[in-house]
């Protein structure tokens, strides 16, 4: 039983950091068609401003917390306006704006994997070893404060986007750029601060996960490869439906891997992809278009 | 008089410079030292790749992301059929080369109903999964990330074959590919192809089935990657998966950017150049990931018909204002 | 003799009712007019013949066979092919490849003979590369066959457009809107075209907004509103038809 419970809770806690990565990557894409390949890596520059600030630095968790957003905000802004707008202004085919978020993808990696000599990043718990106590369950306080941290984030951009007028023009931006453009909001703006928001939403994840899954610099293709998967299980198009996608996707990989076989994980991954675009390809609770 | 396209005159010169590298190319090893002809080895190696990947990509219009598991599927079949069946190289690499073209004429039944993006992101992942399945789930036949020796190819009288041999084999196969891709791309197929790539709707209102073409670009693709494969594990001699990691997928397309997607030259010289390059610098796998970032940022925004493209282009451009300022004058 | 022939087709797009029990009979060997506002469902009506879009309900028969469950790309073979009201070429092709492209449904050349170079493959292409030039040259385009299609005038593109619907030798073309964005000028040249393909044996059914060139044209006249079919007749027939005038001039009252 107690196994069970620590494979649901590091399922639930793997998954909603894809599910992070998938919303703050639908985000993106929903204001400016953009598919980031760099997703992951931002994820991953906030595990490391993390690591290196916090956990060597001996920051406060709370001045590290706002590092954590902020550099990987700066990040998604070097790539979103000096690689992703200007090739979108040229009309180029989309496929080429995806292999320019993943050259930045690799140029981040790169700089900090140089830095690092692409070892794992030693990273400890945050908030202390003793578990919380729940009724029967017991869990690392890093549990929960990552199902906590994903709560009040997800409640912050549901909030951002559908009640704040700052929302309102980069959902405009996103659905009817020319119009938006005519209305006189700055499209170029507008969806660089959706890059930010969503960088924000991912460094924070990718900081909150850093101690318990092994973390480097090339963690970010494997992180968006799945954070995508969740958004497209989800419901692809709709940011909150990446974090049920990334819960099922999480519970199904550490079940699978706890109990069944832990060498095929990514079979298992590929074989879900397949499942879902050939049987509903519009995810759990999208849409068709 | 066309502006645009070849006249006899351009398909003469193109004839003669293509005779002149393959001249150069067959008489390569008489003076090279055999750290060059190893150089020039990986890099044919990498042109065969990425004349694979230009199939899918530059004719379809898909990025794969998966053809470094094209790659490990052809590797690991020469590998495990002489590890365990003790099968000689000439028979297994055209077993290897059917085997991952089978494996991928079945994934891609799935694979195929997906496009842009998620494709891109389906081969990405299949690719994972044949590279986790490698290292960690069939472990126990695979060798894992340990790898599996392969024993060095013999001539009859028991001695070591040359590099030459490989050298010649990977050459043969650069212009075995090089060939098939051109008259595939001069044929109705290779039509439809680029028309999928540039009008899906168009192309199925016109007898175009999508997905039965985007099949065959998959799996041509897989069998020259396949190729590629079998000739590397026997060069190197081992095998591990580290050369099929995420790494190395990226790698491919990489080479066919810099090179110019579409283009049989392009591929050819991206292939190349970017299999070379790691050999060329020391201390190279420390910035290699930011170094191939950086490569690949520059080549979208400032060449993005890849190296021989641009070339192309200047060639086209400057032989048009030459007929214009002709036909002027007359 | 009825070539097609189309039985209660219902299309809705998410609560749009693009076609609504739309029923018509295309006889063989004439031309015939598809007209109505914008958004009455005639490029809709077009895709689900052609299979581009699954209709909802009802059946469609060609030369007497079944044609609305073939998937689209089987459509060609039949004799069907079509143009489109935004010109959809292959625009990095060249000329000649892009009306070499209609007869890939009529020929039979695959990878297997492509790679070993069977005779009668390389017969075929050489076949089509002939047929290419004849049609082009047809249309007076000659000196625009190695252009890329995309540098084209864009009248030009219309009549490049034209000839991949040609070189299948179709029983039947639909042209969406082929005089739109052309001047007087090409337009007359189009409505030669159009003719001569009729004395060819090839039943045209066409979209179109001028009524001029309509009422020239058409042999039959089919009129769609909000998805309906509204009336069906001569040239005349429909020129006096008052719920025909009410659709139109209603509409200009509204603008005005």
């Amino acid at each position: 039983m107690e196994i069970f419970i620590i494979t649901l809770v590091g399922g639930l806690c793997t998954g909603v950091l894809y599910g992070l990565v998938g919303l703050g990557f639908m985000a993106i894409y929903n204001a400016s068609k953009v598919i980031n390949f760099s997703q992951g890596a931002l994820a991953m520059m906030g595990g490391f401003t993390g690591y290196l600030l916090v956990f060597n630095g001996k920051l406060p968790a709370v001045l590290g917390i706002v590092l954590v957003a902020a550099i990987p905000m700066v990040c998604a802004l070097g790539i979103g306006r000096f690689l992703a707008e200007p090739l979108v202004r040229r009309n180029v085919p989309p496929t080429t704006i995806m292999l320019a978020t993943l050259g930045g993808a690799l140029i981040l990696e790169g700089v900090i994997g140089l830095y690092t000599n692409f070892s794992w990043f030693k990273t400890s718990l945050v908030f202390g070893a003793r578990p919380v106590v729940w009724g029967m369950i017991r869990i690392s306080p890093q549990y929960a404060a990552i199902l906590i941290a994903t709560a009040v984030l997800c409640i912050s951009y549901w909030f951002l986007l559908n009640k704040t007028k700052m929302g309102l023009k980069i959902r405009a931006v996103g659905t009817g750029p020319y119009m938006a453009a005519l209305l006189g909001i700055k499209l170029t703006r507008m969806r660089m601060l959706a890059w930010c928001i969503s960088a924000g939403i991912t460094g924070i994840a990718g900081f909150l996960i850093a101690p318990l899954m092994l973390s480097s610099a090339l963690m970010g293709l494997p992180v968006v490869v799945n954070g995508f998967i969740a958004a497209i299980i989800g419901g692809f198009g709709k940011p909150m439906a990446a974090i049920l996608g990334g819960i099922v996707l999480g519970l199904m990989i550490q079940f699978f891997t706890g109990y069944i076989s832990s060498g095929f994980g990514e079979v298992l991954v590929f074989i879900a992809l397949i499942l879902v675009l050939a049987f509903r390809p519009q995810g759990i609770i999208g849409e068709l278009e | 008089m066309s502006e645009k396209g070849f006249n006899y005159k351009d398909r003469a010169r193109v004839v003669v410079v293509v005779c002149f590298i393959f001249l150069i190319a067959l008489l390569f090893p008489l003076f090279s030292s055999p750290q060059v002809m190893n150089l020039a080895i990986l890099g044919l190696i990498g042109a065969i790749l990425t004349l694979g990947l230009n199939v899918f990509f530059g004719y379809c219009g898909q990025i794969n992301f998966g053809a470094a598991g094209f790659f490990a599927l052809g590797g690991y079949g020469v590998a495990l059929l002489e590890e365990y069946l003790k099968i000689p190289f000439i028979i297994s690499l055209p077993l290897a080369v059917i085997f991952s073209g089978i494996v991928v004429s079945l994934v891609s039944l799935f694979l195929v109903r997906l496009r842009g993006h998620s494709l891109a992101l389906g081969t990405l992942a299949f690719s994972l999964a044949v590279y986790t399945s490698v290292a960690r789930g069939f472990k126990n036949v695979t060798g894992g990330e340990d790898g599996i020796n392969l024993k060095p190819l013999l001539l009859f009288d028991g001695s070591p074959v040359g590099e030459w041999f490989f050298y010649y084999l990977a050459l043969a196969t650069v212009v075995a590919c090089c060939w098939l891709s051109w008259t595939l791309r001069k044929s109705r197929v290779g039509r439809a192809m680029t028309e999928i790539a540039q009008n899906e709707l168009a192309a199925l209102s016109f007898g175009v089935n999508i997905s039965k073409y985007l099949r065959l670009g998959l799996i041509l693709n897989s069998l020259m990657a396949g190729v590629a494969g079998g000739i590397f594990v026997k060069w190197i001699g081992w095998i591990s998966p580290e050369y099929f990691g995420l790494m190395p997928n990226i790698i491919i397309v990489l080479a066919l950017v810099v090179g110019g997607v579409g283009s049989i030259a392009g591929a050819v010289v991206g292939g190349i150049f970017i299999y070379i390059l790691p050999q060329l610098m020391i201390r190279f796998a420390e910035i290699s990931v930011l170094t191939y970032g950086v490569i690949l940022c520059l080549s979208l925004l400032f060449l993005p018909r890849g190296i021989v493209g641009e070339i192309f282009n200047l060639y086209y451009t400057h032989r048009t204002k030459l007929n214009v300022s002709q036909s002027e004058g007359e | 003799m009825s070539l097609l022939r189309i039985d209660s087709v219902y299309k809705n797009f998410g609560g749009l009712q693009a076609l609504f029990d739309v029923s018509m009979n295309l006889e063989e060997g004439s031309i015939s007019a598809l007209i109505g506002p914008n958004g009455s469902g005639k490029t809709t009506l077009f895709n689900v013949i052609t299979k581009i879009i699954p209709h909802d309900s009802g059946e469609i028969f060609f030369a007497g066979e079944r044609i609305d469950q073939l998937p689209a790309y089987l459509i060609p073979a039949r004799g069907i092919a079509r143009t489109f009201q935004i010109v959809s070429l292959f625009r990095e092709s060249l000329v000649w490849e892009n009306v070499a492209s209609g007869a890939f449904s009529k020929t039979r050349a695959g990878i297997l003979s492509i790679l070993f170079r069977i005779p009668r493959m390389r017969a075929e292409e050489r076949r089509i590369k002939e047929r290419t030039m004849e049609i082009i040259r047809y249309l007076g385009i000659e000196q625009l066959a190695e252009r890329p299609a995309g540098m084209l005038p864009f009248g030009q593109q219309r009549l490049v457009e034209l000839g991949r619907a040609l070189i299948s030798e179709p029983n039947m073309v639909l042209l969406d809107e082929p005089f739109s964005g052309l001047n007087p000028h090409e337009s007359e040249i189009l409505q030669e075209k159009v003719l001569e393909i009729r004395n060819q044996g090839i039943t045209v059914l066409f979209v179109e907004h001028e009524m001029k060139t309509v009422m020239k044209l058409a042999d039959r006249i089919t009129v769609l509103n909000f998805g309906q079919k509204i009336a069906e007749g001569s040239p005349d027939e429909i020129r006096n038809n008052p719920q025909v005038i009410e659709v139109y001039l209603g509409k200009e009252t509204e603008i005005v």
